[in-house]
C-alpha cells in the first residue's frame, strides 16, 4: 500500500496526561478516510497532530516525500465559533485559503475558483456579507469554502456538519464524495454520522483512548465494535455498501 | 488656513508631522491586527520596555534608538512566546515585562542622572525632541514598515483570522508572526518621541477600534483605521499648536472623540453603512486638500513668537546647523550678568520657563552688541545672526545683534512651551 502518512505508535498527551496512545496506521492517497469515536476519544487530537498543530509525545508520524503542507485543506472543529467580531467579508475569507500557495496576492484564476467553491456549498448569495453576521450553518459552510480553496490533494474536515441543517449536510457529503471520487482527493474527515458516512468511505479509524478499529468500511460494518457502537441504530440501511 | 501656514513654518513642527504621520500610519495598520489577535495590551507593554531601555541609554551616553529598538524587538518576541505557551496567560506575562522595565528604569534613573529632558519627554511625549538623524532614521523604518506591511498584507490577514487553519495549510505562521512582532515594536519605539511612553498604544488602539465600528471588510477597517489615525494625529497636533496642551494627550483625546462618534453613527445607521462610509472618506479629503492647499513659506528671519518659545530654541540647539548665520529675531527681557568685579561682561535677552520637574529655567540666548546696550530687565525685541561661540570652555551659541529696541509694552514673561 502507498500510505503517504504512517502513525507508528503514536501517542498524545495534554498536560502529562495521555489522551490516545498506540495509534499504528496509515493513510493513503486517494482514501475517503473516517475518524469514529465518542466525545473524548482522541479524534481531534489526532487530527492536529497530522497537521503539525499538536506534538506526539511518543511514536512517530511519518509523511511521504511527496507530500505538501500547502496542498491541505482543513476546516477545524466548530467553525461558527471563529473569532466573534472579526471584520472581514466573506469573500476575504475564502479567498484566504489560497494563500498557502507561497505567494503573496492573488490571480485572477483565484476569484473564479473562490467563486465555483461558494457555488458548490450554494453560498454565492453571501460573497459580499460581513463574516460575523452570519448564522453558524452559514460560517460553516464559508470555512468549508476556504478549506475547498487551499485543498489541492488533501481536504481534513473536524465535524464538518456541526450546526448544517439536513439538506447542507446532504449537500457536503454530496460534495466530499464527489472530491473523492471526481477530483481524487484524499478526504480526512471525523463525523458522528456513521450510517451516512459509511456509504462513501474507504477507510474508518475507531478510537476510544486507543486504537478500537482500523480497517476498510466494509470491515467495520460487520466488526464487533460498530455493533456496539451502533446498537441504536438497528434500522439503519447499511444496504448500499 | 492661517493656522496652517503658521505651523508649518516651524521647522520642527514639520519634522514632527512627517515623522508622526508615518508613525501613526504604522501603529494604526500593524493595531488591527494586534486588535483582532488580542494583543491589545502589548503596545503599552512593549512601551514601557522601551522607556526602561532608553534610560539605559541616557545613563550610560548611548544614542537612545540604538538602544531601544533592538531591546523592544526582543522584548515583543519573549512576550509573544509567553502569550503562546500559556503557562503564564498573555495579558499576566505583558503586565509582568511592563512593570520590570518601568522599574529598572526607574531605578537606573534615579542612581544615575536623575530626570534630565530627554526622559521626560519620553514618558509623556513631545514633538521637541527630534534631531535631524533622528527624523532620517523614523521615516526610514517606518517606510520599511509600511511596505513590509503591504507586501505581506494577505498573509497577515490569514494568520490574523484564523492561525490554526493558516498553520495546518502550511503558512509559517510563526514567521508571520515574528514579523508583527518587529515591525510593533519598531512603531512603538519610534512613537514613543511624539506620543510618551504612558500614552503610545492609544495609537494602535483607537483607530482600529473606530473604524470596526462602521466598517465590516478587513479591507475596509484596515483603510478606515489608516485614515483615522492620520486625521487624529493631525487634528491633534493642530489643538496641542492652539491649546498650548500636550501633543501626545490632545491626539488622545481626539482619538477618543471620534470613537464616541463612531460608535454613535453605528447606533444610529446600523442599516445605512453607505453614507457612514462616505462621511470618514470626505473627511479625509477635506483634511488632505487643506494640507496640500498649504503653500510652504521660505522665511529669511525666523521669528520666535510667545507660542513655542521653548520648543523653537530647544530646536536651535538641538539642530544647529541649519540654524547658523539665520537671523533670529525675538522679544524679551534683557539680562546684564555682573561678574566679580562689578563690571557687565555678559547679555542675555531670556524669557522664564517652567524648566523640567520643577527647576526654574530661563530660555534665550547670549546677545553681543556693538553699540548701546539697554538697561537691565528692560523688554526689548532683537534681531541678530546666530553665531557659536565659547563660554568657560564649553560651545555654546551666541546672537551677534543687527538691532535691539526698547518697548514700552512689555511681552509675556513667562513661557510654557
Amino acid at each position: 500500500m502507498n500510505g503517504f502518512i504512517k502513525f507508528q505508535n503514536v501517542s498524545f498527551e495534554y498536560n502529562s496526561v495521555k489522551v490516545v496512545e498506540n495509534l499504528t496506521f496509515e493513510i493513503c492517497r486517494g482514501d475517503y478516510f473516517c475518524i469514529f469515536g465518542e466525545n473524548g476519544s482522541g479524534k481531534s487530537t489526532v487530527i492536529k497532530g497530522l497537521l503539525k498543530l499538536k506534538q506526539t509525545f511518543e511514536g512517530q508520524i511519518t509523511f511521504s516525500d511527496d507530500f505538501k503542507r500547502n496542498e491541505i485543506g482543513y476546516v477545524p472543529q466548530i467553525a461558527g465559533q471563529l473569532q466573534k467580531d472579526f471584520p472581514a467579508s466573506v469573500f476575504e475569507i475564502v479567498m484566504s485559503g489560497f494563500l498557502n500557495k507561497r505567494k503573496l496576492f492573488y490571480s485572477k484564476n483565484d476569484k473564479t475558483v473562490a467563486n465555483e467553491n461558494l457555488k458548490i456549498l450554494k453560498a454565492q448569495n453571501l460573497k459580499n456579507k460581513p463574516f460575523n453576521e452570519l448564522s453558524s450553518g452559514q460560517k460553516q459552510r464559508i470555512i468549508l469554502a476556504r478549506a475547498l480553496c487551499a485543498a489541492e490533494k488533501t481536504l481534513v474536515l473536524d465535524e464538518p456538519t456541526t450546526g448544517l441543517d439536513p439538506s447542507a449536510t446532504s449537500d457536503l457529503y454530496q460534495c466530499l464524495k464527489f472530491l473523492n471520487k471526481e477530483k481524487k482527493l484524499t478526504i480526512i474527515m471525523i463525523s458522528h454520522d456513521i450510517n451516512r458516512v459509511l456509504q462513501d468511505a474507504d477507510k474508518i479509524l475507531h478510537l476510544q483512548k486507543k486504537q478500537l478499529f482500523f480497517g476498510s468500511a466494509k470491515d467495520y460494518f460487520n466488526s464487533q465494535t460498530a455493533k456496539v457502537f451502533n446498537f441504536y441504530n438497528k434500522e439503519a440501511n447499511y444496504g448500499t455498501i | 488656513m492661517e493656522l496652517f501656514s503658521e505651523m508649518f513654518s516651524y521647522a520642527f513642527i514639520v519634522r514632527a508631522l512627517v515623522v508622526g504621520i508615518l508613525v501613526s500610519l504604522c501603529a494604526s495598520l500593524l493595531g488591527v491586527s494586534l486588535v483582532l489577535k488580542r494583543y491589545s495590551m502589548i503596545g503599552d507593554g512593549l512601551s514601557h520596555v522601551g522607556f526602561g531601555s532608553l534610560a539605559a541609554a541616557s545613563a550610560f551616553h548611548i544614542a537612545p534608538l540604538a538602544v531601544s529598538v533592538p531591546v523592544t524587538v526582543i522584548a515583543a518576541f519573549v512576550l509573544l512566546r509567553v502569550s503562546e505557551n500559556s503557562k503564564i496567560k498573555g495579558d499576566a506575562g505583558i503586565a509582568l515585562i511592563s512593570a520590570s522595565f518601568m522599574a529598572i528604569g526607574v531605578i537606573i534613573i534615579s542612581l544615575t542622572s536623575g530626570m534630565n529632558v530627554d526622559v521626560c519627554n519620553y514618558m509623556f511625549g513631545s514633538i521637541l525632541a527630534m534631531s535631524k538623524s533622528d527624523v532620517v532614521l523614523s521615516v526610514i523604518l517606518s517606510l520599511s514598515v509600511l511596505s513590509l506591511f503591504v507586501v505581506f498584507y494577505n498573509k497577515i490577514f490569514a494568520v490574523t483570522f484564523d492561525e490554526s487553519f493558516a498553520c495546518a495549510t502550511g503558512i509559517k505562521t510563526s514567521a508571520y508572526n515574528a514579523i508583527v512582532a518587529i515591525l510593533t515594536a519598531i512603531t512603538i519605539t519610534l512613537g514613543m518621541r511624539i506620543m510618551g511612553a504612558l500614552l503610545i498604544s492609544s495609537l494602535i488602539i483607537f483607530p482600529t477600534l473606530s473604524s470596526m465600528r462602521i466598517l465590516k471588510t478587513f479591507k475596509g477597517v484596515i483603510i478606515g483605521s489608516a485614515s483615522i489615525s492620520l486625521i487624529c494625529f493631525f487634528a491633534g497636533i493642530s489643538m496641542s499648536y492652539v491649546y498650548s496642551t500636550p501633543a501626545g494627550a490632545s491626539i488622545v483625546i481626539v482619538n477618543m472623540i471620534v470613537f464616541l462618534l463612531f460608535s454613535t453613527i453605528n447606533f444610529l445607521m446600523s442599516k445605512r453603512k453607505f453614507i457612514a462610509k462616505l462621511c470618514v472618506f470626505a473627511l479625509l479629503f477635506l483634511f488632505t486638500s487643506n494640507v496640500f492647499a498649504q503653500p510652504q513659506r521660505q522665511k529669511k528671519i525666523i521669528e520666535l513668537k510667545d507660542k513655542f518659545f521653548i520648543a523653537q530654541i530647544s530646536d536651535i540647539y538641538l539642530n544647529t546647523k541649519s540654524y547658523l548665520g539665520k537671523i533670529i529675531k525675538y522679544q524679551g527681557i534683557f539680562k546684564e550678568e555682573i561678574d566679580e568685579n562689578g563690571k557687565a561682561d555678559a547679555h542675555y535677552v531670556v524669557r522664564y520657563g517652567p524648566g523640567c520637574c520643577g527647576n526654574d529655567m530661563t530660555v534665550g540666548f547670549e546677545v553681543i552688541y556693538n553699540g548701546q546696550y539697554p538697561k537691565n530687565n528692560d523688554w526689548v525685541e532683537i534681531q541678530g545672526h546666530l553665531k557659536e561661540s565659547e563660554k568657560d570652555g564649553f560651545p555654546t551659541l551666541c546672537l551677534k545683534l543687527l538691532s535691539i529696541e526698547i518697548l514700552e509694552k512689555r511681552g509675556k514673561e513667562q513661557v510654557t512651551n
